[in-house]
């Protein structure tokens, strides 16, 4: 699909631009350093990749990267290619990098454990295919029409210029021009007499005076006509061979990352591979990774696994005897007295290791494995069983009283905005509930790579509208 | 041929300095002295460092490119490899001489012998080939890369930051050359700023624009993008409290707010 579009592109840079040279205008073009053709060779280059950096394809092409850009943005400013400029960290430049390894067979240069702080601004550029169809199309379009239009004469603006300054001027800009001295059309600027520009094309003398300058101009007229239809051709052709191809499209610099991401994720079968938050705007490929520290603490008769996290704060310090005064409002916990939760199978665990992990240990054999898993289904079960007639207990108590101490009402006394204290069962049993499951940042993902708008600081003078100068 | 010559002038080096003595007389036959002065030559070279011998074996071998057995080497050059195995072994591990058991020859970087092989070396390198990699390979290698450059078979450009030549090959499959007042006209013919204006004119010329600019920036939009320029910093302009250095200069602070 692409590979129609590439020799498009191959054949307008080689058409209309192998004669461009990378250096400025006003710098001599030297035998030494005669570039012409760096606008093909680059054109050449980015039809085999997609969103490239260019400090990365300036060293593939061995070129000086001043030279690449110059070429570059003039290929901007000609519709060609799309460009990109982004501060970015070097977690940004390493997830190009993994984009880059997901569409072609790129190397990932930066090492895992770099983590700069330090923003530089990337500058990425890639071709914009449609636009080189349109853009192409555009300009020949307009190439034939000027051609013929003056073929037939259709230029009816006529055109002044000054002989002194070169200044331009058409026939829209007489009136104001007029002088009323000799009744002559006269510069603004030098005030000098103003001449009839041929502005043609083929015009290589001044004035249209006689025929046989008439004739050569219709000649060389036609001429480049036919030039136009021969020399020409090949490019007319590949346009009406993609005329009717999907024009392919790489989207945005971070739209593309984002896909190329995924797209090693689904290769690697990653479980993330179809997570929504790719979609996400602002998305930029790389999954979150906390360094959350574990510990998992076996149960010796192997029933479940207790999974504690260093951050928790769950459990409450138990304070030191010099600590507590009376007057303090202390729980039990903190008074050192643990609170002992009854499994259902006799034994006692505290409240600190309360949370099991989701995920099952690697440890043991795979009979062993199974046991447990079976075992844990069915603890759970029960557990949840247990709590659900807590719960009906619960309720039927709570209506009960309620009733007894209020006949006519029979709504909860329950609040909107008001706190409401659970009454707790006789057992003496707290069931927390489990934290879920989650990559700890509530779905918001921080893009580093998305420029931050620079709010202008607006210098807000004091009342007394005194400045005061730093020394 | 071109070998004996080269034997030839080697072999005269000496005569010519004891003839440059004679000012100008027609030369004599060869004098017993003359011959001193020739094997005192070759005794110089021949206890010159192994560098220096070395090096004018690999010039012989580069000006020659053929490949030379060691008594060749020696009548060519007076360097005796089979006396001094210091200058053999360097010989043979060097990295620019190749030897086969018996004879030595020059190893350029790419075994490029003639224009066509060049023009296929370059082809395998898309990403361009810098021309001091070629510049050994064969003692026209630089006419032949101008002509193929002339031919518009190679692109020759110059990284103006180490001021050395990349050879690029143009794409045989896209021939197409246009005249360069077609090319001005065709660059001359200004775009519209706005993409849309392009696509509008192609609309009413009844061709079907293949980009949709308007779906492309509300998409740049819900990515949170914005197209438009960032509002610049206001800048500290000078006011009547500030202090000034050159006060005595009224001329310069006749705008001040």
């Amino acid at each position: 699909m692409i590979e129609p579009y590439n020799k498009l592109v191959k054949l307008a840079a080689r058409a209309f631009y192998d004669d461009l040279t990378s250096k400025g205008d006003n710098q001599p073009k030297t035998g030494r350093s005669d570039n012409r053709g760096i606008a093909v060779v680059v054109l050449d280059a980015l039809t085999r990749r997609q969103w490239v950096r260019e400090e990365d394809l300036a060293k593939d092409l061995k070129l000086h990267t001043k030279q690449l850009r110059r070429t570059l943005r003039f290929f901007e400013e000609e519709k060609i290619i799309t460009r990109d400029h982004r501060r970015e960290t070097a977690k940004g430049a390493k997830i190009y990098s993994a984009a880059v390894a997901a569409t072609a067979d790129g190397q990932q240069t930066a090492k895992e454990g770099e983590e700069k702080v330090k923003l530089h601004t990337h500058s990425y550029c890639c071709l914009d295919y449609a636009q080189i169809y349109d853009v192409i199309r555009y300009r020949l379009h307009r190439m034939k029409h000027k051609l013929k239009d003056e073929l037939e004469n259709k230029n009816t603006l006529q055109e002044y210029i000054c002989p002194n300054c070169g200044k331009r001027y058409n026939a829209l800009d007489a009136l104001r021009l007029v002088s009323f001295e000799d009744e002559d059309f006269h510069c603004e600027s030098c005030n000098g007499r103003l001449e009839v520009e041929s502005d043609k094309i083929a015009a290589q003398e001044r004035g249209d005076g006689d025929d046989n300058a008439r004739r050569r101009r219709r000649e060389k007229l036609k001429d480049m006509l036919q030039k136009m239809e021969v020399q020409l051709k090949p490019l007319m052709d590949q346009l009406s061979r993609v005329k009717d191809l999907p024009v392919p499209e790489f989207g945005s610099l971070q739209a593309w990352e984002a896909r190329a991401s995924a797209a090693v994720r689904a290769a690697n079968g990653d479980i993330n591979a179809g997570d929504s938050k790719i979609s996400q705007p602002g998305y930029n490929g790389v999954p979150y990774s906390g360094d959350t520290k574990v510990v998992v603490d076996f149960n010796t008769e192997g029933k479940g696994e207790g999974v504690k996290s260093e951050t928790d704060s769950t459990s409450l310090k138990v304070l030191p005897p010099w600590m507590i005064t009376s007057g303090m409002n202390l729980t039990k916990e903190q008074r050192g007295e643990v609170k002992q939760e009854t499994k259902m199978d006799g034994t006692s665990t505290s409240t600190a290791a309360q949370y099991t992990d989701d995920k099952k240990s690697t440890i043991g054999h795979d009979n062993n494995q199974n046991i447990q898993d079976e075992y844990i289904k069915a603890y759970y079960a029960a557990l949840l069983k247990q709590q659900h007639e807590l719960e009906e207990a619960a309720k039927k108590q709570l209506s009960n009283t309620l009733a007894a101490a209020n006949p006519s009402s029979s709504t909860s006394i329950r609040q909107v905005g008001m706190k409401s204290k659970r009454e707790e069962d006789d057992d003496d049993t707290e069931w927390e509930e489990a934290p879920i499951a989650g990559n700890g940042n509530g779905g918001y993902t921080v893009d580093l790579n998305v420029e931050a708008e620079e709010v202008a600081a607006e210098d807000d003078d004091d009342d007394d509208d005194v400045d005061w100068e730093e020394g | 041929m071109a070998f004996q010559e080269k034997q030839n002038r080697f072999k005269r080096q000496p005569e010519k300095s004891a003839s440059a003595s004679q000012y100008g007389r027609t030369p004599a036959p060869i004098k017993f002295s003359n011959d001193t002065e020739r094997l005192q030559h070759v005794n110089s070279i021949r206890k010159a460092p192994v560098g220096a011998q070395m090096k004018r074996v690999i010039d012989l071998l580069f000006e020659t490119r053929k490949a030379l057995t060691i008594e060749q080497i020696n009548e060519a050059c007076y360097v005796d490899m089979r006396a001094n195995k210091d200058v053999f072994e360097s010989m043979r591990k060097n990295p620019k001489v190749k030897y086969d058991g018996e004879r030595f020859s020059y190893k350029s970087k790419h075994d490029v012998r003639d224009k066509n092989q060049l023009l296929f070396l370059v082809r395998k390198f898309p990403e361009g080939i810098a021309v001091v990699d070629l510049k050994d390979s064969y003692p026209t290698v630089m006419e032949d890369l101008q002509a193929l450059k002339a031919a518009r078979e190679i692109w020759l450009l110059s990284n103006f930051d180490s001021q050395e030549d990349i050879a690029y090959p143009n794409d045989p499959k896209v021939p197409i050359k246009v005249d360069d007042d077609l090319k001005q006209l065709f660059r001359g013919i200004e775009l519209p700023r706005d993409m849309i204006d392009i696509e509008r004119d192609l609309q009413k010329n009844g061709m079907k624009p293949a980009t949709n600019t308007a779906k492309r920036r509300s998409a740049a939009q819900m990515e949170g993008i914005s197209s438009k320029p960032k509002p610049k910093k206001k800048k500290n302009e000078i006011t009547k409290r500030t202090k000034l250095t050159n006060a005595h200069l009224p001329e310069l602070f006749q705008n001040l707010k």
